[in-house]
């Protein structure tokens, strides 16, 4: 039995209790341990690119072991097409929000003890196929993140870290009930009940009356955390409070933990409750696409305005889950890793100006295209990027979903195109608001231009944003035939 | 004749309870010899070692099972289990009682002699097979605790909760004997086996008064438990409680209560089980909500802490009311994990609180910016909130968990979702003390000393780590607490 991905999972944890070690005060030394973490376990994780069959939809390096073998609990991990993009991201954004971290002063030590705990959360996460393990995985990683909004983050932090918690406490204990009721109702030959998420898989038939709440349960919980509409009041307030690394992460892999919950445990065990839903699931999700796009213009803040964009993006992601064919369901996979890069690098951006201003409102800036310019033209590519040019990610994911879309449902597709134009208007007009014109502030004319530590954060991302843009294959072959198989499942 | 009485006594299979009442008596000899000011602290060490002593003994000799006393008690696993649980949690309370004796005025070495003697009517209450038993069990437990909660006779809260707590137990009291009269009436006897025998031969038959005894029964258990709306007495007594006291009631007894409760109902009234369920139900519901929107209210965390237990006892309905082997295992389970749990916080709750007045104490912004001065016991705290709220990696997780699990394997799933609500509801009144203690700064103007002792700080480690090892390796205990419901189909 290999180890590798325990060894990915566990690596950032490891690497918290080393620091633990290390004396508060040495600061220069924390950030090079927490940066060397995320930097081995993205080394180590690389080669699983390479390594996993994408022409097999099967999970693979499965490890398994007993875990309280009294409750049928086994720790249970694997890895297959649709993880490995997701595992994959959240390693490579570790090292880059270490170098967004740049800003935090404040209890160093504790904070980056609580960035890689939540990375080994996430990780987990993605990796789990125990339902119960999911779910161990799945909380543990909020104490993490509620501390980094609550204890780093902006003068509302509170608010908005028990905002946080309680929404993704109720939906996930929902979960646990359905997950309960899924334990007993299951009977695996020669095994009997079972949490085992392939198990599961193989045999089990739930009764369709049955199939409707456990997916309504389980939906709930993933649809607070995409955040599909109306579940989405939590994000703003979150995003806007967390420090800029937080919301990276935040953008960039949690919200994807709830489509993923969809796409791995909410749509195939509850193929009845799919169906019956689907209608609603792609309403709520045109609606998130527009709603998002729409609040997104009138935002007076940089930071609120990219998360509520978030909002309309994740909509993207639902629709094309929803309409259920390959293409649709390969643009919300590949949509999902752009969101992670895209809006990941939105953030960071936002970050470097906050850093030096401390503002974020758009109308303290203007013009500072003059003062910035290197600044201004990755702010501008990855603006395009998010608004699905072509030849950059975005465009890719958001096409892809679109015609899709457009086979099951040419209704819901013209509508949710109009989200693609909501996104012209309000990246555009930020824009031009914020570096074009005359540079009318003074407080900005001493503004300095991207720093080493920003290139660094920046550049990778950048790569991928071409590099899916140009050569999406590279990506979307990974996943294609996990994602048949994924249809098969679904789609009776 | 005389021989087989003394055969039938198998008095060695009462060892530990024996030995308790010797190290009762020593305890109160100590008082006496050592000079006045010095005694209480004799009086603890001389209890902490025979504590120690009860519980190795129930360990080592775990496998002389049977009755005893011709029936009257009855020594197996799930004795075992609740002697080792019982003893562990006064023995936690005990250690650490000294320093706060000391703060608060009440140096009296009856306060742990009190204690030892409602440690050993709750072991009577868990071994009893018969009636009487279990109702003399209360009844030193109860008046033991009257006195205790009175103990800080200078103050006027004490005053208040002793009385109304004794009053109200009174009417218990009351309640229980009728109800083993009536019982008694129908049945014969008071003996829990002979009392199953009977009502198995009724069958569909049993007759109505039977139904009334074992309702008035319920009700008594339902009073001592704390479950709503027999709760009246709690608020009161807890608060006005000395706290290391209020630490101990909200567990143990508790605890010991839940103990004859299941062996009363799951082996004397068994064949009655379902016609219980809707009023269980109600009661679960109607107690884990009305705690937790008690505990909501609160500004004091020793009163939070306090109304929060009883939406704990809620919790532990809803596994009662399955009826089942698991049900049970999952209330032993949870009575381990609150008891460290709770008893933890209280300790960190006493070492915090900046005014030796109770009456005014225990506030929430106590522990502003906690983290900044004790870093160690606020990440101890968080540590035992979190458990408390239960989430993962805790025993208080596994805990719910399991009851939970419990529930929907009994087809209980409307209860289970009203429960886990709950539970997230509750996550409010925790989480607002992990926000005073981490996200606040702290405000050195107003904040007071903290006392903290070697004592609490080890008892509290103790605690957390329990906690941590059975969230992450619960399966010892799992197996422990299922081989101890094994007797019950």
């Amino acid at each position: 039995m290999s180890l590798w991905l325990s060894t990915v999972v566990f690596i950032p944890l490891l690497g918290s209790l080393l620091l633990l070690a290390v004396p508060g005060s040495r600061k220069g030394v924390i950030r090079g341990v927490a940066l060397a973490v995320m930097v081995i376990d993205f080394l180590v994780s690389l080669p699983l690119f390479w390594a996993v069959d994408a022409t097999s939809s099967a999970f693979q390096f499965i490890e398994k072991a007993a875990w309280i073998p009294s409750l049928g609990i086994s720790y249970h991990l694997g890895i297959d097409g649709i993880s490995l993009l997701l595992v994959l991201l959240t390693t490579f954004l570790g090292p880059i929000v270490v170098f967004g971290s740049s800003g935090v002063t404040k209890h160093l030590k504790a904070y980056f003890v609580a960035m890689l705990t939540l990375q080994t959360g996430m990780l987990g996460t993605f990796l789990s196929l125990d339902l119960f393990l999911f779910y161990i995985f799945w909380e543990v990683m909020l104490i993490p993140m509620y501390f980094l909004i609550g204890i780093w983050g902006g003068t509302e932090r509170i608010y908005a870290a028990l905002k946080f918690f309680i929404y993704t406490m109720v939906g996930s204990l929902l979960m646990l009930v359905g997950i309960l009721w899924i334990y007993f109702n299951v009977h695996i030959p020669g095994i009997g009940h079972s949490f085992d998420y392939t198990l599961i898989m193989r045999h089990a038939q739930f009764p369709a009356q049955a199939q409707l709440w456990l997916f309504a349960a389980f939906a709930l919980a993933f649809a607070i955390k995409v955040p599909m509409f109306p579940f989405h009041t939590w994000l703003p307030d979150a995003h806007v409070q967390a420090p800029t690394a937080g919301s990276v992460i935040l953008a960039g892999v949690l919200l994807k933990m709830g489509t993923y919950g969809f796409i791995r445990f909410a749509m195939p065990m509850f193929p009845e409750g799919v169906e019956y839903f689907k209608p609603l699931m792609l309403t709520l999700a045109v609606i998130g696409i527009v709603y998002g796009g729409l609040v997104s213009i009138v935002q007076p803040d940089m930071k609120k305005l990219v998360a509520y964009s978030s909002v309309s993006h994740l909509g993207f992601v639902m629709l094309g889950l929803f309409a259920l064919n390959s293409q649709a369901v390969s643009g919300a996979l590949i949509q999902m890793i752009n969101h992670g890069l895209s809006t990941g690098a939105l953030f960071l951006l936002v970050g470097v100006v906050y850093d030096r201003r401390h503002t974020r409102l758009i109308s303290e800036y203007g013009g500072i295209a003059k003062v910035m310019p290197w600044y201004t033209l990755i702010f501008t590519v990855v603006a395009l990027s998010s608004i699905g040019m072509p030849g950059l990610n975005g465009f890719v994911g958001e096409f892809l979903i679109l015609v899709g879309a457009y086979k099951a449902s040419p209704t819901a597709a013209i509508i949710s195109a109009t989200g693609v134009i909501l996104a012209a208007i309000y990246l555009l007009w930020m824009l031009r608001r914020v570096f074009y014109g005359p540079l009318t502030n003074k407080a900005n004319e001493s503004l300095t231009d991207l720093k080493p530590v920003e290139w660094a954060s920046l550049l990778p991302l950048l790569v991928f944003i071409v590099w899916i843009g140009v050569h999406p294959n590279t990506f979307l072959s990974k996943f294609a035939v996990s994602i048949e198989t994924f249809l098969t499942q679904v789609v009776r | 004749m005389f021989d087989t009485l003394i055969a039938n006594m198998q008095i060695a299979r009462v060892l530990p309870e024996i030995l308790l009442l010797i190290v009762a008596f020593l305890a109160i000899l100590t008082d006496v010899i050592l000079p006045r000011g010095r005694s209480t602290r004799g009086v603890q060490i001389v209890s902490v070692l025979g504590l120690l002593a009860v519980i190795a003994v129930s360990i080592f000799r775990r496998h002389d099972t049977g009755a005893a006393f011709s029936g009257m008690v009855v020594i197996d696993g799930y004795t075992t289990f609740f002697r080792v649980l019982l003893s562990a949690l006064t023995l936690l309370v005990i250690s650490v009682s000294e320093r706060y004796l000391e703060v608060t005025r009440i140096r009296i070495a009856e306060y742990y002699l009190m204690l030892l003697f409602a440690l050993f009517g709750m072991l009577l209450m868990v071994m009893g097979q018969d009636l009487l038993i279990v109702f003399l069990g209360i009844e030193t437990m109860s008046i033991s605790l009257y006195a205790l909660v009175g103990i800080s006779r200078h103050k006027h809260a004490s005053n208040e909760g002793a009385l109304k707590y004794f009053l109200l137990g009174a009417f218990t009291t009351a309640f229980f004997l009728y109800g083993i009269a009536l019982t008694f009436g129908v049945t014969g006897s008071t003996n829990i086996l002979d009392i199953t025998l009977f009502l198995r031969n009724a069958g569909a038959d049993t007759p109505i008064i039977a139904w009334a005894g074992a309702g008035l029964i319920l009700i008594a258990f339902a009073f001592k438990a704390a479950l709503v709306p027999f709760h009246w007495w709690s608020p009161d007594a807890y608060e006005g409680a000395p706290t290391t006291i209020t630490a101990f009631m909200s567990t143990a007894p508790k605890a010991a209560a839940f103990a004859a409760f299941i062996r009363v109902f799951y082996t004397g009234f068994e064949t009655m089980a379902d016609g219980w369920t809707t009023i269980l139900w109600w009661m679960a519901v109607v107690t884990m909500t009305f705690g937790n929107l008690l505990a909501l209210r609160q500004d004091s965390v020793k009163r939070m802490l306090a109304f929060s237990s009883i939406t704990h006892a809620g919790y532990l309905v809803v596994a009662f009311l399955t009826f089942g082997q698991q049900g049970a295992a999952s209330i032993l389970f949870y009575l381990v994990a609150y008891g460290i749990m709770n008893v933890g916080a209280f300790l960190v709750a006493i070492a915090v609180n900046r005014n030796e007045d109770d009456e005014k104490g225990y506030h929430f912004d106590d522990y502003r910016g906690l983290v900044f001065r004790r870093p160690g016991m606020a990440i101890g705290m968080l540590i035992l909130m979190l458990s408390l709220a239960g989430i993962p990696p805790t025993a208080g997780f596994f805990g719910k968990y399991y009851i939970f699990s419990s529930a929907v394997n009994a087809g209980f799933v409307g209860l289970a979702v009203i429960g886990v609500l709950n539970s997230a509801v509750s996550v409010f009144y925790y989480l607002r003390l992990i926000v005073n203690m981490f996200l606040k700064d702290r405000d050195e103007a107003t904040e007071g000393r903290i006392f903290w002792t070697g004592e609490m700080a080890q008892v509290v480690l103790v605690c957390v780590i329990l906690v941590l090892l059975i969230g992450l390796f619960p399966d010892t205990l799992l197996t422990a607490a299922m081989g101890s419901v094994a007797m019950f189909q």
